[in-house]
């Protein structure tokens, strides 16, 4: 079998749908990850032991097993629960339940490496718990761990082809579509890892950047 | 009347290739993070080269799209890995190379005196590395070879995708001749967890035997 | 650097030997066949058996020609033409419809199992859906099938938009995300939906059967293109159980229509 370039430019268009789409499902899924992550973190720290171990025990379960399976029980098990989800919805739910555990850890990093100081300051000074959080511990915990956030996001890209497995049309999809009819695996697959290639060592390369105005932040 | 006692064998019988997969990739993701993580500490710029080329292409890279490649186009290069094998490669290929970098992570964060004193007491570069600096590197690694570990676990799940019989594929099976999704997947989601409790808790007893007597070396 | 190594790999690759490809597996002891688990075309057991009209067929007839075993592999539809030029089976035997473009990607063998296609709906046909145009004439309306199928192409080439084709990983998958609601019908050969209508008990479901203006199909054991001599040996084996009723014997049980089978040919449907 030989390279065909026709043909690559043919199924380009497609590929780069399938690419909008991967693009658009890490962000939103980002989003989620950091939100709940941070969420996680704050409930995980709760001197409440009924709060405290349940939050922790689901952290470390979802992050000790596959996203894949998480993803198939997304989507074929709760519409028995009456939770009919969207592909795209249950694919960026299920990744960004996934993540947050992954991102609860670095914010606990970061929430760690704020000085003791800080919160008997904030208690000497009157300010209740959330005062605390939302003006004194978040301010300073997040900055330095935006580097460790940032890679998570270029994590989550890279296993957005595991949604192809719940029917969402992403890039992976879209390439095994095209190879389908085609009958032909070498291009599809080739530009595919190329795609993903080039935006990674993009996103790399922004990830230095970001290193080097946050990282020097950390102790 | 359902034989579930069959499909749980199945299943088990997935979870030993799952084993298998984790233990092998394992093996050889060590054996590639430290081959990267030292070659882009290596004097020679080549080797640097050469390190940073595979460390940046396999963290930049989606493994579900790696397998597919290896399987389907590879062959046509004259290269046909089974199944097993092909899992095996492109999982240790891919966590080797988020390994390499705690493996130079690691080595970095060892005092500088150590190294003056190894030049001091007269020992090849060789003999400094394997016997005082990566002796002290390796339980810094550790705790983050234990997530690898993990991460390695989690990623056979996509062997499934290339028809690889492990403890997913064989769940879909189940799925596909009872009819139930519930029961194969949160089996199998147990199995995995079990799974990641025995590293992480192996990690953590390699960790305290590696420590004993490095009084506080971290 | 990849381009650098393949280019020695290609080098490196040695020349296929054509017409040994029976003694190798002779020799090996068995043939890998490439199957879908989508019962009564091909179906996998608890025990990891493989049944199923296709496979059954094949194994009787490789019996025949001095190789003893079987081993399956389940793959998607797409995925097998693919597959079998990269070498990871010997042939297909999992009720791959014949169609032109599809001959000429492999070589298959004469007809082996035939049907028309069927719709699986909610009872009652809500939506009154008689034909894959109708389907593509409602524009909310999404129907599910095997990626890489032929109803996949059907629906496609009758104008449903790619975005309302929804593939579908497997059969339970199909009637699950049916059930949902997921999908507003699927789509697949005739004995294939009464064996999940069957199997998923559910009185909510109904099939439509046969889909207007969709042609009966037959397939055939598909081998590599450069396995003819493999592929004639095959055809010589199949004609004989097909002349001496043994092909009936074995297809029949399973709802196929040997007769259907025997009527046409391999010329006839590849459009030679």
């Amino acid at each position: 079998m030989e390279w065909d370039w026709g043909f690559v430019i043919e199924i380009m268009p497609t590929l780069l749908e399938g690419l909008k789409l991967t693009l658009i499902i890490t962000l939103v899924a980002a989003v989620l990850a950091a939100g709940l992550g941070l969420m996680f973190a704050i409930l995980r720290r709760s001197t409440n032991p009924l709060i405290a171990r349940p939050v922790a025990f689901f952290l470390e379960f979802i992050r000790g097993t596959p996203l894949l399976v998480q993803l198939y029980f997304i989507f074929y098990v709760l519409p028995d629960l009456g939770i009919v989800l969207s592909p795209f919805v249950a694919g960026v739910t299920g990744m960004g339940l996934h993540y947050a555990t992954y991102t609860a850890e670095v914010y606990r990093a970061g929430i760690e490496n704020v000085a003791r100081g800080q919160w008997e300051a904030a208690r000497a000074t009157n300010l209740n718990l959330r005062q605390t959080w939302v003006h004194v511990i978040v301010p300073q915990a997040i900055p330095p761990m935006i580097p460790a956030l940032a890679n998570y996001l270029i994590a989550m890209f890279k296993e957005t082809p595991l949604l192809s497995a719940i029917t969402v049309l992403e890039l992976m999809n879209q390439a095994k579509s095209v190879a389908n009819s085609s009958y032909r695996y070498i291009e599809p697959m080739t530009m595919v890892g190329a795609l993903f290639l080039i935006i990674s060592l993009i996103s790399v390369v922004a990830l230095r950047l970001l290193e080097r105005r946050f990282g020097r932040m950390v102790k | 009347m359902v034989d579930w006692y069959g499909y749980l064998s199945l299943i088990l019988q997935g979870a030993v290739v799952t084993a298998k997969l984790t233990l092998m990739g394992s093996a050889f993701a060590l054996v590639m993070a430290f081959a990267a993580g030292l070659g882009r500490l290596a004097p020679v710029a080549p080797v640097r080269w050469l390190a940073t080329i595979y460390i940046e292409f396999f963290r930049g890279t989606s493994v579900f799209v790696q397998l597919f490649w290896v399987y389907f186009v590879l062959p046509f290069a004259g290269i046909t890995l089974s199944p097993l094998v092909a899992g095996v490669v492109v999982l240790g290929l891919n966590v080797g190379a988020y390994g390499a970098e705690v493996v130079r992570g690691a080595v970095l964060s060892v005092p500088k005196d150590q190294y003056e004193a190894c030049v001091a007491v007269n020992l090849s570069r060789f003999q400094r590395m394997w016997h005082v600096i990566l002796p002290q590197a390796l339980p810094l690694m550790l705790p983050t070879f234990g997530n690898n570990a993990i991460e390695l676990l989690k990623g056979t799940a996509v062997v499934s995708l290339i028809s690889l019989s492990d403890m997913t594929f064989q769940a879909q099976v189940v799925r596909s001749q009872t009819g139930s999704t519930l029961i194969p997947f949160a089996t199998i989601l147990v199995l995995y967890f079990a799974m990641s409790l025995v590293i992480s808790f192996a990690v953590r007893g390699l960790e305290r035997r590696m420590t004993r007597g490095l009084d506080g070396v971290r | 650097m990849k381009t650098t190594f393949l280019t020695l790999a290609l080098l490196a690759t040695p020349v296929c030997a054509f017409a040994d490809k029976l003694d190798d597996l002779k020799s090996q002891g068995f043939v890998r066949i490439a199957i879908a688990n989508e019962p009564p075309f091909t179906a996998v057991a608890a025990d990891g058996s493989v049944s199923g009209a296709a496979p059954d067929v094949a194994r009787e007839i490789f019996k025949r020609l001095g190789v003893p075993e079987v081993v399956a592999s389940i793959s998607e539809y797409g995925a097998m033409i693919p597959g079998l030029q990269a070498g990871r089976h010997d042939v297909i035997t999992a009720g791959l419809f014949m169609k032109p473009e599809r001959c000429v990607a492999v070589a298959y063998s004469e007809p082996v199992l035939c049907d028309a296609e069927a719709l699986l709906l909610p009872k009652g046909n809500p939506k009154g859906f008689k034909s894959y145009a109708d389907i593509a004439a409602d524009p909310e309306a999404k129907i599910g099938a095997p990626g890489g199928g032929t109803e996949e192409k059907l629906a496609l080439d009758a104008g449903v938009p790619r975005d309302r084709v929804i593939v579908v990983p497997d059969g339970q998958s199909g009637v699950k995300m049916l059930q949902d609601g997921r999908i507003d019908v699927y789509s697949l050969p005739v004995l294939s939906i009464s064996d999940l209508l069957k199997k998923a008990e559910d009185p909510n479901l109904e099939m439509f059967a046969p889909v207007v203006g969709a042609p009966v199909y037959c397939d055939g054991a598909a081998f590599n293109k450069n396995d003819t001599a493999l592929r004639d040996a095959f055809d010589v084996e199949l004609a004989k159980m097909k002349e001496s009723g043994e092909f009936a014997a074995i297809v029949e049980p399973y709802g196929f229509s040997a007769a259907a089978a025997m009527s046409t040919s391999r010329a006839e449907l590849c459009g030679e």
